[in-house]
């Protein structure tokens, strides 16, 4: 006697039942279809420009960041000296000349050689 | 070039997923549309499915997709009838069109369920041929089943999920899940042969 085994019959049934949903898959109808293809385009859209718009506003923030940096760095100076020290010696020495100066024409009236 | 690149890969990620979803898509519609009895509530589950499986999870694996987006399906599902539920509740009077109470405990309960042709949406000259009494046939048994006990089986026998995989996506035990799929293949297995 051929037994079938449950096994047997359970790998028969679920065989039956897949086939008969692939089947119905298979032959859904455009409209469904159409809908589908619709409904999937709406969903992977709806990512793209999510995340788009966050590349983009990082991309923004990156390069702003950078100009801000680039903005604040500042060259290196040289000393210079300012011209009011040279000003100043040359001063001083002018007051030493005239000083002597003062002190010669007061001298001067009684300068015996 | 660092954008180009950075946008490149993100349209690569965009193809793949949309792979996936094309694969999945025809099959998630009839697994809600067996669940709801309503094709225009099948797409709109299966829509809000795609959607927070892209928006949340499209950065994951893509070996994790499949039972994230049944897990996804099932929720949706499940959200439904509760949606019914309460819906039932403030407009009693109004005739409904879906036919399962969602509930553990029930095994085999129709609560006013009304056959369907569940053909309708095929297409009309396949209509004709003598494989659509079987798929009808198949169609009708698991509508007849509780929603737990046909999704577990559609998930395990027709989708392929093993039963831990089954379980996450419907969100109860492994034990559960042989629970739900040995009875579900004891009436279908009852209603097929009966016919």
């Amino acid at each position: 006697m051929n037994k079938q085994t449950p096994d047997n019959s359970n790998h028969s049934l679920e065989s039956q039942v897949n086939e008969a949903l692939d089947s119905s898959v298979d032959n859904l109808s455009p409209d469904i279809r159409r809908q589908l293809n619709q409904v999937r385009i709406k969903a992977t859209e709806t990512r793209t420009n999510t995340k788009l718009f966050w590349k983009s506003a990082s991309a923004f923030s990156l390069a702003f960041a950078l100009v801000i940096v680039w903005q604040f760095q500042t060259p290196e100076n040289e000393n210079i000296e300012t011209p009011f020290a040279d000003v100043l010696q040359e001063d001083l020495e002018m007051l030493d000349d005239l000083e002597f100066v003062y002190w010669m024409s007061e001298e001067e009236p009684s300068a015996t050689l | 070039m660092i954008f180009a690149g950075v946008f490149g890969a993100e349209c690569e990620l965009n193809i793949s997923i949309e792979q996936f979803l094309m694969q999945v898509e025809k099959k998630a519609y009839r697994m809600a549309e067996i669940a709801t009895n309503d094709s225009h509530d099948a797409l709109d589950i299966v829509q809000e499915t795609m959607i927070k499986l892209v928006e949340k999870y499209a950065d994951k694996n893509a070996e994790e997709w499949k039972p994230l987006f049944y897990k996804i399906l099932q929720s949706k599902i499940m959200d439904h009838f509760r949606k019914q539920t309460v819906y039932r509740k403030f407009f009693f009077w109004k005739k409904q069109n879906h036919h399962l109470e969602y509930s553990e405990s029930d095994s085999n309960k129709n609560v006013g369920y009304e056959p369907q042709n569940h053909a309708e949406d095929l297409r009309s000259p396949e209509r004709e041929l003598i494989g659509e009494q079987k798929v009808e046939k198949v169609t009708q048994a698991l509508k007849n089943l509780s929603v737990r006990q046909q999704q577990c089986f559609m998930l395990r026998s027709w989708e392929g999920l093993n039963v831990a995989e089954t379980a996450k996506a419907m969100n109860c035990s492994q034990g559960s899940v042989k629970t739900h799929y040995s009875r579900a293949k004891e009436s279908l297995k009852k209603a097929i042969d009966d016919e």
